[in-house]
């Protein structure tokens, strides 16, 4: 009878800190109290822990049992409490030797019949546990993918709290369950659900401008509208828009894998996420859903999005709030969530492609069919658009109507389809990087590479020099456009010019960016 | 003193036709007299250099003058200033202050100037010889406009300045308060030449506020005056340099100008001498801009945007600048930007009489859709094509 102490990891937004699990049992009336500012899940784990553990065949002593969580002034929530608070109060009751609770990290739920299942944030906890020393971290072993992305030489998967229990009694079965954990790896990865592949831009037939623009949106990650009446095929350009993305680097993977583990939605995946997320939310989406919130918060779309593609069709119909909410994250690549509890820094950067309409009835400036929007109406859909939200969004597209005949015969050339696309990006993209890396042997300062660069770093790399400089400054003289507007087409003209792999950024790429990005953001589709 | 008459007849002879160099000693000494006179407050006897020459004005005796139809006090007043005027001791002092003396007909001499009714006897020039020779050759642009010019007024006309100058448009102002100024600084910002017309002598730094600018334009740009060299300030003689500025540029353009203004009388100058004027509009409830407004409204070219200031002034000064070597830059920029690309051509063709998506043009003239967005992003930047309705292009009407 004694004390005994586990290490456990608490979720904050997408990263975990360590929380010490303490148990001592000492005689008196028998019942559980938990200290430590935990939530209504963690103070329920009392009860899972006692079936749970009768279950398993050691039933908690018929004492008095106090666990305290440490550092107390951190929130602990949800159920990822149960299996340390379990081996704690187990080590203090004798079932299991103290000293081998010593190194060891552990997380997950447990049922009443003792087993143990998948929490959120697994992956965070096991990076956690491998800056905090954790020499052994057990496991769900339906997260056990998860765990083994960050920590592969300490991860084990456990069944149910009578394995994690025999294994920490017993150092040969423990050795046993890491073997197991790799085989079930190896079965996954073989069975895992292949991804349904992205539909091909070979589909759409016209739209060359179009695609030019989402190539360009794919290779610089920059914000795009597209704007054109029903059926024209915004929907479908945007959803061919993954299909042509350069793979994530392991770095980006990781990040992303984080944030999908702390969300729950790493089920599918096997392992890191490898794939650029494409997140469709529908337009009704509240601001919390968008930009992540709730009193404990958990990440948004945007979040989700982060190193992929945020989808918003009908942008003018989300919510007001939503569409300010998502100035932040366009220009700065992370939201920062407020609560009174403390602020929660999410990264969210992705690229928006947002799809609407010229007015609510669809048609105003079709050749043939008749706009029925009053005045007023048309005026109040364009006016839900903000202008410093516009003013954001790097390329502004207009979708005209395609000339029947050209979609009938369906002809799409070689270069308009995701292979031939998807080529030139990788190119780019390689280029990109390619010519980041000379920049920083230059002694530039360089933000991880696909970062939001600060105005100044994006001037110094950019490389536009002379006549380009020139007709870069008619453009923005003409337009009168602001120090924002001049950046985005800085940027975009460096995307441009990256696509073309040329060093310099050329008068060509200036009038191609000013052409996507120089629009009158108050009138231009009117 | 020095009888001018007889004067400096057979002070030196060069080597070679000695006549003819005595002949324009001659003459630069009567045209620095003169331009003493007019410091003085003679300066009626300008007229005449329409009827006379210098020299002619140098020898007359006071009946001659009244034939000229000058009244008889001034012409007895001129003819003591001659009298006691001390040729050599001007020219020391030119020579220690490095101002130069143009006089008129001197082949340096701007042909703008002589086409006033009371143009200038001579102009004193500080600042350096390859800049006045390029100023010659270059095209102008007078920037006026108030001097208590409210922040809009000074903004827009150094922006002015700077984007004249990036043109290879020399900047002409008359280094005062506020605008000019405003104007000056823009122009120098942009590495551009800039012209300073003063009312007191070249090396006299008026306003003192400008002093720095003043010597600053001194060193990279150009400083003139009619007055010679130590002339002081006087109320008089800032109106009569105005004629000056609206006669060097090609076109005025007015920034900021009450009423009554000192702006306003050198854009008369520039209506009297046939040259474009360009007003920025204001608040209709500036003072400060209630010249301009009304130039405006009596139809003078409205600036609209900086950039296509220049473009306007480019187009509208062309009679101006014709038959001299004075090509705005910005007009030759354009066709290296884009030396009328073929494909701009062809777009232009395509889009002849109908409107086209960026995707219809790219079809119709069998380019890639990024040759095409290029070209008509440069078409529209210079206007030669217009968006129209939902992502389509046209002619401007």
């Amino acid at each position: 009878m004694g004390t005994a102490a586990v290490a456990a990891f608490a979720l904050l937004g997408i990263e975990a800190v360590p929380v010490r699990v303490e148990a001592h049992v000492r005689p008196g009336l028998p019942g559980v109290t938990v200290v430590g500012l935990p939530d209504a899940a963690v103070r329920e784990a009392k009860e899972r822990v006692r079936s749970a553990a009768a279950n398993a065949g050691y039933p908690l002593p018929t004492q008095r049992i106090t666990v305290g969580l440490s550092p107390a002034d951190v929130r602990k929530e949800g159920p990822a409490f149960d299996l340390p608070l379990a081996l704690a109060v187990l080590g203090a009751a004798g079932h299991v030797p103290p000293a081998s609770l010593r190194h060891l990290g552990c997380v997950g739920e447990l049922g009443l019949r003792g087993d143990v299942r998948g929490v959120r944030g697994v992956l965070a906890a096991a990076e956690a546990a491998v800056r905090s020393g954790v020499r052994c971290l057990l496991v769900p072993i339906a997260c056990l993918h998860e765990a083994t992305v960050a920590g592969p030489d300490i991860a084990v998967g456990v069944r149910s709290l009578a394995e994690a229990v025999t294994a920490l009694r017993d150092g040969r079965f423990l050795e046993v369950l890491r073997r197991r954990g790799q085989r079930w790896l190896a079965l996954r990865s073989r069975y895992r659900r292949s991804t349904p592949a992205s539909p091909d831009f070979g589909d759409v037939a016209g739209h060359a401008s179009a695609k030019r623009a989402l190539e360009i949106a794919a290779v610089g990650g920059h914000h795009l509208l597209m704007i054109g009446p029903p059926g024209i095929g915004k929907t479908m350009l945007a959803r061919r828009l993954p299909s042509i993305m350069p793979p994530l680097s392991c770095k980006e993977a990781l990040e992303v894998t984080r944030i999908w583990s702390a969300a729950g939605l790493l089920s599918g995946v096997d392992g890191l996420v490898t794939e650029r997320p494409f997140r469709s939310p529908h337009h009704t989406a509240s601001t919390a859903a968008l930009i992540g919130g709730g009193p404990s918060p958990r990440p948004g779309e945007v979040t989700l999005a982060h190193r992929g593609v945020l989808f918003l069709d009908e942008f003018p119909e989300l919510s007001r709030d939503a569409l300010e909410a998502l100035r932040e994250p366009l220009e700065d690549g992370w939201v920062l969530i407020t609560r009174r509890a403390g602020a929660l820094r999410f990264p969210a950067r992705f690229s928006l492609i947002a799809a609407m309409n010229p007015c609510p009835c669809g048609y105003s400036g079709h050749p043939t069919v008749r706009c029925s929007c009053s005045p007023a109406q048309a005026d109040r859909y364009r006016r839900q658009l903000s202008g410093p939200l516009l003013d954001r969004v790097d390329m502004l597209l207009e979708l005209p109507v395609q000339p029947v005949d050209s979609l009938v015969g369906g002809r799409v050339d070689a270069d308009g389809t995701s292979a031939a696309m998807r080529e030139r990006v990788m190119a780019a993209t390689a280029f990109r990087a390619e010519r980041i890396d000379y920049a920083a042997r230059r002694g530039f300062a360089v933000s991880r590479a696909g970062d939001v660069q600060s105005p100044r770093e994006l001037e110094a790399q950019a490389e536009i020099r002379g006549a380009a400089r020139a007709l870069l400054h008619r453009f923005v003289m003409k337009e009168a456009a602001g120090g924002r507007s001049h950046s985005r087409l800085v940027s975009l003209s460096r995307t441009i010019a990256d696509l073309e792999q040329s060093f310099a950024v050329e008068e060509r790429h200036v009038a191609e960016a000013a052409g996507l990005h120089l629009k009158d953001r108050t009138t231009w589709w009117a | 003193m020095v009888g001018l008459t007889a004067g400096n007849e057979g002070a030196s002879g060069g080597p070679c036709r000695p006549a003819a160099r005595r002949e324009s000693l001659r003459s630069q000494a009567a045209h620095l007299w003169l331009s003493h006179a007019v410091a003085e407050g003679y300066a009626s006897c300008l007229r005449l250099l329409h009827r006379c020459s210098a020299e002619d004005l140098c020898g007359a005796s006071v009946e001659d003058l009244q034939a000229l139809g000058v009244r008889a006090r001034t012409a007895r007043a001129l003819v003591a200033h001659r009298a006691v005027f001390d040729l050599e001791a001007v020219e020391d002092r030119l020579r220690s202050s490095g101002v130069r003396f143009i006089p008129c007909g001197h082949a340096s001499y701007p042909l703008e100037l002589a086409q006033l009714t009371s143009p200038p006897a001579g102009l004193f020039v500080s600042g350096s010889e390859e800049a006045w020779t390029s100023l010659m050759r270059s095209p102008r642009v007078t920037i006026v406009g108030t001097r208590s010019a409210t922040g809009y007024g000074r903004r827009v006309a150094e922006e002015l300045g700077r984007v004249f100058a990036q043109a290879g448009v020399v900047v002409v102002s008359g280094l005062a308060r506020g605008v000019d100024a405003s104007a000056h600084s823009g122009a120098l910002a942009a590495g551009g030449l800039t012209v300073a017309v003063l009312g007191t002598g070249t090396d006299v730094p008026y306003p003192s506020a400008n002093r720095r600018l003043f010597f600053d334009i001194a060193e990279k740009g150009v400083v003139v005056s009619e007055y010679p060299p130590g002339t002081a300030p006087a109320k008089w003689r800032f109106p009569a340099r105005n004629r000056l500025m609206a006669a060097l540029g090609d076109a005025v353009v007015v920034v900021e100008a009450g009423v009554p203004s000192g702006a306003l009388l050198t854009v008369d100058e520039g209506l009297e001498l046939g040259r474009p004027v360009l007003v920025v509009p204001g608040p209709i409830d500036s003072g400060a801009s209630l010249g301009c407004n009304r130039l405006a409204a009596d139809g003078a070219h409205i600036v609209y945007n900086v950039a296509q200031c220049v473009e306007d002034y480019d187009a509208l000064s062309r009679t101006e600048r014709c038959g001299r070597e004075r090509e705005v830059r910005c007009a030759r920029r354009h066709r290296t930007v884009d030396p009328e690309s073929a494909v701009e051509r062809l777009v232009l063709q395509a889009l002849n009489g109908r409107a086209l998506s960026v995707d219809q043009v790219a079809a119709a003239v069998g380019c890639a859709v990024r040759e095409v967005a290029v070209a008509i992003s440069l078409l529209e930047l210079k206007g030669l094509v217009q968006r129209r309705g939902l992502g389509e292009f046209s002619l401007p009407p």
